[in-house]
């Protein structure tokens, strides 16, 4: 077993309890059988489901590399300034304080990115591994890490401090130490007995930079002595701590936990990592909206304003926005025909070959889809309009859609990019009436739904009424934009490049002209270019569209869903001994068909606010009653007849049994918390869910 | 061959030098230790326990840097050897044995060695395991020191009948925390183990003493606090002159320690109503001073590019009345960021050394600034978080301010309905003119709330002032069924644990307990409550029971 995952730990959104075989080896559960999941299993090819999450993985990395390294783009400054900070710890200090302070760094919002820490540590640290030489040009700090479960005590923490840095030897060869008789592994004079050796073998001699990790966690006490402990040995031990925090910068935790005593030990330096809607801004604008780059998969509006609205609502923390992404990519390849996302040769070498691997029965389900959704309805009117004969026709006809979708979605990116531009421009002129009410991600959503026509209007209609200088700026800008866009994307530009140049070299005086060319071009050029993502052919395989975004898989609600599951057992629980159809396992059971625990639910909502336990009992017994006639009846007669004395006493075990049920369904009603005790009335509970929609 | 006595004399008048103030007590502390110490004393220091730490440990130092064998033989002239340790540091018995015995020893441990500890004569005996070792280890030094020190007459050893009294305290002074507790040792008599204990607290005897007596009863001595003119000493004495090699004029350049020290009593006259402490004062002191001097500074520079050889020199008579004139009202505005340490003292200094000169004209605009930084504090809380928690502090402030009775009024659906009532509400005029008078609730601090009662009061603000900027929700048809989910997600049950965990909540129930709902305290203001509410677009006053 492995050990008891720590549920308090705020940091951990998600526990996962690992399925333990001989835990669940008893009876109910041998029968529930493990089924390749696959949403689509109908009209999925054999071997599908390993391709795409082939494909699945391949666009998700490409996605997520890119993401990362947006991110670390973001943090880069701060980083730096961190780094700055713990190598001059010790070199800059006030002259005529009382006693040395300890450096201490705290970042604050590091929940935001709590990769973020790790990669600064890795910056700053000496890794044993790598430079076991030692040999380096920058001043290296040794990096020891603290995690809150390092420190349940002060000695395990100061044993965690001290033995983290000890371990590695300061001049490469272990020596041995006696447990007993020499110095204890806990004791900061061990430390500084090692510094010692160390300072003398490297010049200049190395930081000691100890990281605490989400140190709303540690235990204040323990900390506390910690830093006093530590305080007198500074400077001779060059400790640095850098600690890492969730909470925001203002109300300051550590000035909220910690006393004036422990904090005038410290030298504290705040660094705060950006946060906000405009970093989620800028991380989806570069990733899924830059021109330089193309991800597999496009996210299409619904993820992105889940995305936008889990973000601002619930956590701004950059591992949930990766990890919504990441839903939506594992989603979007349950559909059977994404194993076309990269390309259409499933696996070999050509298209023929591909054809053939295609052209057996069990695949046709598949490429029922495939011809439906590739065909146009539209132009459909006959028979005859069936373009595609053949399956490698159809294959082709799948790159073909490859092509024109991912032109449509450039066009998108670039009309997007313009209109961002100008729309700013205008801004920058003071228009206020450039603004739209549209949230970024929301001007994202309508652009990929081609819904932007008003604003492409709008933009062009002001732009006709610019004046000369300020067109000049407008073209400017815009020349600018151009020129940033990739080479490989030029053609599509060509129209604008004319119209820039054109322009570019008229005088003041057409400058009206100009701007009416200008205005209609940018009224046209968005008009053409923004346009419904969901009319592509097969869009089906490069983007994720309006289909609605799993949301409960990220932000359950748990109170309803045990509340329903209670409820309807058998939505969640199959059946396995009854091969039945779907519509038999959505049907509304009786009563007696219900498991104790739900039936005692069902009474319980019929109740009132408070509920008499012994009614509750009465009411309880008459369903399990009927259930027992159903279950005698379903045996049918064989029961033979009994003697009057041994009725009764199978009566009176049958009450006992009753009883049994009873309470042990009430005790789970208990855990979960449907039921209140009340001290003031006898024999009675009270409610704690009410108006429970059917 | 120099007589002991004045020896000791120079030694006292040096120690009183370098710690001024403390004359006193440090020729007491000589006498004691060096004639007929008792074996127990406790030294109680409620303000500068940290300075009088060093003076012990200095005055034993230089006693025990003694040289016994040049004293004329008559003389009785013990060789002290003596451990300081912290109590705090030595958190466990073993490592108390350790560092008590390396220290007596003056022992240093050595990393080729494998940080061995002393171990007397015989190799590889252990004395940390038990008090009982450790006493044996004690008597096993005081014989190598005995030996060692050659001439019979003065011996130590270790804290003998201290020892399970030691334990005892060792736990009380770790409670009270502040306790820095030097031990000692004693010359004298052979049977037995001897040894002098020390005991340094900022806590009285009395408070921490070990009951029924299980204590030998201490020589007390108290440490009274440091008088203006012993603070003053000392401030001076923190003028960092051994820095001020280079001949380049900067702020501690010695030409400037007379100008240090008028600035120091001027600091001292605005700062030790709130401080006495001559370390805190220091601590501000040196963050003043850069920006304190620099005016000098920069007059000099401009003299000295037209004469080239001109030296440093303090500032004339006039020129210091106006620098201090300038400088006096930032001491305040140093001592309110520093002293409980918003900043350090570094960043004040660099913040402030450029408002050369502002100072006066500054002042009534510094205090509009400073209204503005609690504005923009309760602002960056605000940005910081997301809506969810945000709603949970709002929600959780009017819990933690409005008496529970008054929630139906308060929240019922029917904003207007509300209103009537509340401005009807004649019992609770009634109630507050037959009592005493009452104190608002919101300057009696917050109460504690169930977590019950957080949801219900965040369901009538998500459903009342959020339901508009939520993602449509078409499935949902029953009216406050939307908020209902909305409401027990996770999380929303995350963002109460994590706030919580951020001491923006207080959760007043143990964690352990599971027995009915936990119990929580708002732990953010006035202030921060309302700045939340206006970011949310909650009418905060209007919902509290007692505006404000």
């Amino acid at each position: 077993m492995p050990a008891v995952p720590d549920l308090d730990d705020i940091n951990q959104t998600v526990i996962y309890v690992p399925f333990d075989e001989e835990d669940a080896s008893s009876d109910e559960h041998e029968n529930i059988e493990t089924e390749e999941y696959g949403l689509f299993k109908d009209r999925d090819i054999s071997g599908g489901y390993e391709a795409r999450m082939d494909a699945y993985s391949a666009a998700w990395n490409k996605c997520f590399d890119r993401l990362q390294s947006v991110i670390d783009a973001l943090h880069a400054p701060v980083a730096e300034q961190i780094i700055r900070e713990v190598e001059q710890a010790y070199d800059d200090v006030l002259p005529g304080l009382p006693y040395p302070e300890i450096p201490v760094i705290s970042i604050y919002g590091s929940s935001t990115g709590p990769s973020f820490v790790k990669s600064v540590a890795l910056r700053l640290g000496f890794d044993p591994e790598e430079r076991d030489d030692g040999e380096s040009s920058r001043p290296e700090s040794h990096v020891i890490h603290l995690a809150p479960s390092d420190c349940p005590n002060i000695m395990s923490g100061m044993k965690a401090l001290v033995s983290g840095f000890v371990e590695r030897p300061p001049d490469g060869q272990e020596v041995k130490r006696k447990p007993t008789t020499s110095l204890a592994n806990y004791d900061i004079e061990l430390l500084k007995t090692w510094y010692g050796v160390l300072r003398e073998s490297r010049e200049p001699p190395p930081q000691l930079v100890v990281f605490m990790h989400d140190f709303e966690q540690f235990d204040d006490s323990v900390v506390q002595d910690m830093f006093y402990i530590c305080s007198p040995h500074i400077p001779q031990l060059p400790i640095v701590f850098v600690l890492s925090l969730s909470s925001p910068p203002s109300p300051s935790y550590l000035h909220t936990v910690y006393p004036r005593s422990t904090m005038s030990l410290l030298r504290v330096q705040s660094f705060t990592l950006p946060s906000g809607i405009e970093v989620l801004e800028r991380l989806v604008t570069e990733t899924f909206f830059a021109l330089d780059f193309e991800p597999d998969i496009a996210i299409g509006p619904s993820a992105l304003e889940y995305l936008s609205d889990f973000f601002t609502r619930h956590s701004s923390s950059l591992d949930g926005l990766s990890i919504i992404l990441q839903l939506a990519h594992m989603k979007h390849f349950d559909e059977p025909l994404t194993i076309f996302v990269r390309d259409e040769l499933l696996g070999t070498k050509s298209i023929t070959s591909a054809a053939e691997a295609l052209s057996t029965p069990d695949c046709f389900a598949f490429l029922d889809t495939l011809l439906a959704w590739s065909t146009d309805p539209h132009t459909v009117t006959n028979n005859t309009g069936w373009g595609n004969t053949d399956v490698s026709a159809l294959l082709l006809a799948v790159r073909e859609a490859r092509v024109q979708f991912q032109t449509k979605l450039r066009g998108i990116k670039l009309a997007f990019g313009i209109l961002r531009t100008v729309q700013r421009v205008m801004l920058s002129f003071g228009y206020r009436s450039a603004e739209t009410d549209k949230s970024l991600l929301e001007l994202m959503s309508a652009a990929m739904k081609g819904q932007l026509e008003r604003e492409g209007k709008y933009l062009g209609m002001m732009t006709k009424k610019l004046p000369a200088d300020k067109l000049k700026v407008l073209l400017e800008e815009l020349t600018v934009y151009a020129s940033s866009v990739p080479t490989h994307l030029v053609e599509d530009l060509q129209s604008p490049n004319a119209v820039f140049e054109l322009i570019s070299g008229m005088s003041d005086d057409g400058a009206v002209a100009a701007a009416t060319q200008l205005g209609d071009w940018l009224t046209k050029f968005l008009d053409e270019h923004i346009v419904n993502l969901e009319d592509s052919h097969l869009w089906e395989i490069w983007y994720t569209g309006s289909t609605p975004f799993p949301s409960e898989l990220i932000n359950p609600n748990t109170r309803a869903s045990v509340l329903s599951g209670v409820l309807n057992p058998y939505d969640y629980l199959p059946e396995p001994n009854e091969d039945q159809s779907i519509a038999d396992a959505l049907r509304r059971r009786m009563m007696w068909e219900l498991p104790d625990t739900s039936i005692l639910l069902r009474r319980y909502l019929e109740a009132g606010r408070m509920i008499n336990v012994y009614d509750w009992y009465e009411s309880f017994s008459m369903a399990v009653d009927s259930q027992r006639r159903h279950m005698d009846e379903k045996k049918s007669l064989e029961l033979e007849e009994t003697d009057q004395e041994g009725r009764e006493e199978e009566e009176e075990r049958w009450k006992m049994h009753v009883q049994a049920r009873f309470i042990r369904a009430l005790h789970q009603l208990d855990f979960l918390g449907f039921v209140k005790h009340t001290g003031r009335k006898a024999d009675h509970i009270v409610r704690t869910v009410f108006d429970v929609p059917e | 061959m120099a007589d002991y006595q004045q020896h000791l004399e120079y030694l006292t008048q040096d120690v009183s030098d370098a710690f001024p103030g403390n004359e006193v007590f440090i020729s007491q502390l000589a006498t004691l230790i060096t004639t007929y110490p008792p074996t127990f004393i406790h030294v109680h220091d409620p303000t500068t326990p940290r300075t009088t730490a060093s003076v012990i440990q200095t005055v034993l130092s230089s006693l025990s840097a003694f040289d016994t064998t040049s004293f004329s033989p008559d003389t009785v002239a013990p060789q002290i050897a003596f451990a300081q340790v912290n109590a705090v540091a030595c958190f466990t018995p073993r490592l108390l044995y350790d560092t008590v015995l390396n220290k007596l020893a003056k022992w240093h441990t050595r990393w080729e060695d494998g940080c061995a500890n002393w171990s007397g004569p015989d190799d590889g005996i252990r004395y940390n395991d038990s008090l009982d070792a450790f006493m044996h280890g004690l008597r096993a030094l005081r014989t190598e020191l005995l030996e060692g020190g050659g001439d019979a007459t003065s011996l130590r050893g270790r804290k003998g009948k201290a020892k399970a009294k030691a334990e005892v305290e060792t736990k009380e002074v770790r409670m009270v925390l502040v306790v820095e507790r030097a031990e000692r040792v004693l010359n004298l008599s052979q049977s037995q183990v001897d040894i002098t204990t020390i005991f340094l607290s900022d806590v009285q005897w009395d408070d921490i003493k070990p009951s029924l007596g299980a204590a030998l009863d201490p020589y007390r001595m108290v440490i009274s606090p440091p008088t203006k003119q012993a603070t003053l000493q000392i401030l001076t004495s923190y003028f960092p002159t051994a820095s001020s090699s280079s001949a380049r004029a900067h702020a501690h350049h010695p030409a400037l320690a007379p100008l240090y020290a008028l600035f120091i009593s001027a600091l001292h006259s605005v700062c030790a109503p709130f401080t006495s402490n001559p370390h805190e004062l220091a601590y501000i002191a040196a963050a003043r001073w850069p920006g304190f001097v620099q005016p000098v500074l920069d007059a000099y520079a401009a003299h000295l590019s037209e004469d080239p050889t001109a030296e440093l020199a303090p500032p004339a008579e006039d020129a210091r009345m106006r620098l201090l004139r300038y400088f006096t009202p930032s001491f305040t505005a140093a001592l309110e960021s520093l002293y409980p340490r918003l900043t350090h003292a570094r960043a004040w200094a660099r913040a402030n050394e450029g408002r050369v000169g502002l100072d006066v004209p500054a002042n009534p605009r510094k205090d509009k600034g400073k209204a503005r930084e609690v504005d923009e504090g309760a602002g960056a809380a605000a940005r910081g978080l997301p809506t969810m928690s945000k709603f949970v502090l709002v929600a959780a402030f009017l819990a933690s301010t409005n008496p529970p009775k008054t929630d139906i009024r308060m929240f019922a659906r029917g904003r207007d309905e509300k209103r009537k009532r509340r401005k009807g509400g004649g019992t609770k005029k009634t109630a507050l003119k037959s009592g005493p008078a009452k104190v608002p609730q919101r300057l009696l601090g917050p109460m504690s709330f169930p977590l019950d009662r957080l949801l219900a009061i965040l369901a009538v603000l998500l459903e009342e002032y959020d339901y508009d900027s939520r993602v449509p929700g078409p499935e949902y048809t029953l009216s406050g069924e939307y908020t209902e989910m909305e409401l027990y997600r996770v999380h929303v049950t995350g963002a109460i644990t994590e706030l919580a965990s951020m001491r923006l909540l207080h959760r007043t129930s143990q964690p352990d307990k599971i027995d009915g709902p936990p119990t929580f305290k708002c732990a953010v203001s006035y202030e921060v409550a309302l700045a939340l509410g206006r970011d949310l677009r909650v009418p905060v006053l209007d919902l509290m029971w007692e505006a404000v």
